[in-house]
This record gives C-alpha cells, sequence and structure tokens, in this order.
C-alpha cells in the first residue's frame, strides 16, 4: 500500500504497562480527529495493545515513541523503542484449532496484529532501534 | 473497564464495559476469582458495551473454559462484529459460545 501520510504526530512516555491508557488516547483522539468509523479505532486499538504489550513484558526498553498519521485513504503507525532487538513480524504462527484441552494462548497477539492490518513491517534503526511500521486502508 | 457480576443459580453473568485488554483483564480476572466457587458451571458474558477485546481478553476467556475442561461452557451474548472478528480469526469460536 502506498501512503503519503505526511502528517505524523508523536508520543513517547516510559515503557510501563499503565501508559498504554495514555498511548490509546493519542491514538484514538487522532483517529477521532479524522473522523475515522468506530470499528476501525477499536481495530487499531487492539494492534497498539498487542505491540505495546510485547515490548512491555518482552523488550527492556525504557521508552517507546507512538507516530501516528492520517490522510484521506491511509492510517499510518510508526512505533519506534529500544532494548531486546525482535522482528514482531516474523512470529510463529499459533495454535487456533486445536481442542480445548491442548489449546494455548501464546502468540495470539500478533497474530491478530498480522490479520487486521493491510500492512506490517519491522526494521532496526541505528542498529539499536525497532521500527515497526503500519499501514491500514481508511474504511469508507 | 467497568464490570457487572451476577449469579444466576449455577451461572455467572458478566457484563463488561470499555475494553477488555492488557490492561483490564488483570482485573476482570480478579473481580471473577472473588465471585468463584464450585458450584459454578457456566459463563455467561455479555458484550453489548464492550468497544474491543485483545489477545489478553482471550486468554482470560481461555483460562475460564479450561475450567470447566469442555468447550462452550463459556458464553458470550450481544457480541459486536468486529469483536466477533477476533474470535473467529484466533479459532476462538470453536471453544466459547458466541450466541
Amino acid at each position: 500500500m502506498m501512503s503519503n501520510c505526511d502528517n505524523f504526530e508523536y508520543l513517547t512516555l516510559g515503557v510501563c504497562l499503565d501508559n498504554l491508557t495514555l498511548f490509546s488516547k493519542f491514538l484514538q483522539d487522532i483517529l477521532m480527529k479524522h473522523q475515522i468509523k468506530v470499528k476501525q479505532i477499536s481495530q487499531m486499538n487492539v494492534v497498539l495493545d498487542e505491540l505495546y504489550s510485547n515490548v512491555v513484558n518482552y523488550s527492556s526498553a525504557e521508552t517507546f515513541t507512538l507516530g501516528v498519521a492520517v490522510d484521506h485513504v491511509t492510517i499510518a503507525l510508526i512505533m519506534k523503542y529500544q532494548g531486546l532487538l525482535f522482528d514482531v513480524t516474523k512470529s510463529p504462527e499459533p495454535d487456533t484449532t486445536s481442542p480445548l484441552a491442548e489449546r494455548k494462548i501464546g502468540g495470539l497477539g500478533l497474530f491478530i496484529v498480522k490479520n487486521t492490518v493491510d500492512e506490517f513491517h519491522y526494521c532496526v534503526e541505528n542498529n539499536d532501534t525497532n521500527v515497526i511500521t503500519i499501514y491500514q486502508k481508511v474504511e469508507k | 473497564m467497568k464490570v457487572q457480576i451476577k449469579r444466576n443459580q449455577s451461572e455467572l453473568e458478566v457484563t463488561v464495559f470499555g475494553s477488555l485488554n492488557t490492561e483490564t483483564a488483570p482485573i476482570l480476572e480478579e473481580e471473577i476469582r472473588q465471585k468463584w466457587d464450585e458450584e459454578i458451571k457456566s459463563v455467561v458474558f455479555d458484550f453489548q458495551d464492550l468497544d474491543y477485546i485483545s489477545s489478553a481478553g482471550l486468554r482470560l476467556l481461555l483460562l475460564l473454559s479450561k475450567k470447566f475442561a469442555e468447550p462452550k461452557k463459556v458464553a458470550i451474548i450481544n457480541i459486536k462484529p468486529e469483536v466477533k472478528e477476533v474470535f473467529l480469526m484466533t479459532g476462538f469460536d470453536a471453544i466459547i459460545d458466541i450466541k
């Protein structure tokens, strides 16, 4: 998906679970300002929740930056954090078919992200910073 | 998130308002734990006012389902289409009764 989004707004905060609410409000306010549908705001909130909770639980990063941009066709998110370098787009497929007794929860979060957004990219910047970029087509 | 929990004989009725995510799922888990006893045979969640659910919420539903050791003892009513999508995507519709 080509995106010409260049109106990014950024929020940088310390990495702790409590700050999820602030990142979520930041995201939600920008999406509402651009009159994105409630359904799509919910989806983007899930995406943020899954990726940010991964950062809190596994990265050892100290700060997290969320960038959000919207134009008439695309929602773009950029997430930057240091700590452990890990390509979140290459997580193994989770178990979605086993019977109840054998069902495991692991890996569902990133699976949900992959299956929700149109584009999900990862790269390392300056040898020490994880950068996740997401594009989602605006629903009319 | 706000939650209302009612006991109806052997069934627990749980109404969730807001979002069920990494931050709120442990709070709901604790609220349910406080109301829990061995006489409970099923749980029904009313998701009419649930805006979204993440994998942290799914984890809680899976843990509850495993307590009953058989599928569909945990049910959901009044689910919104965007929330239902997450259940279908993850195969949770096979273990949770979505009414």
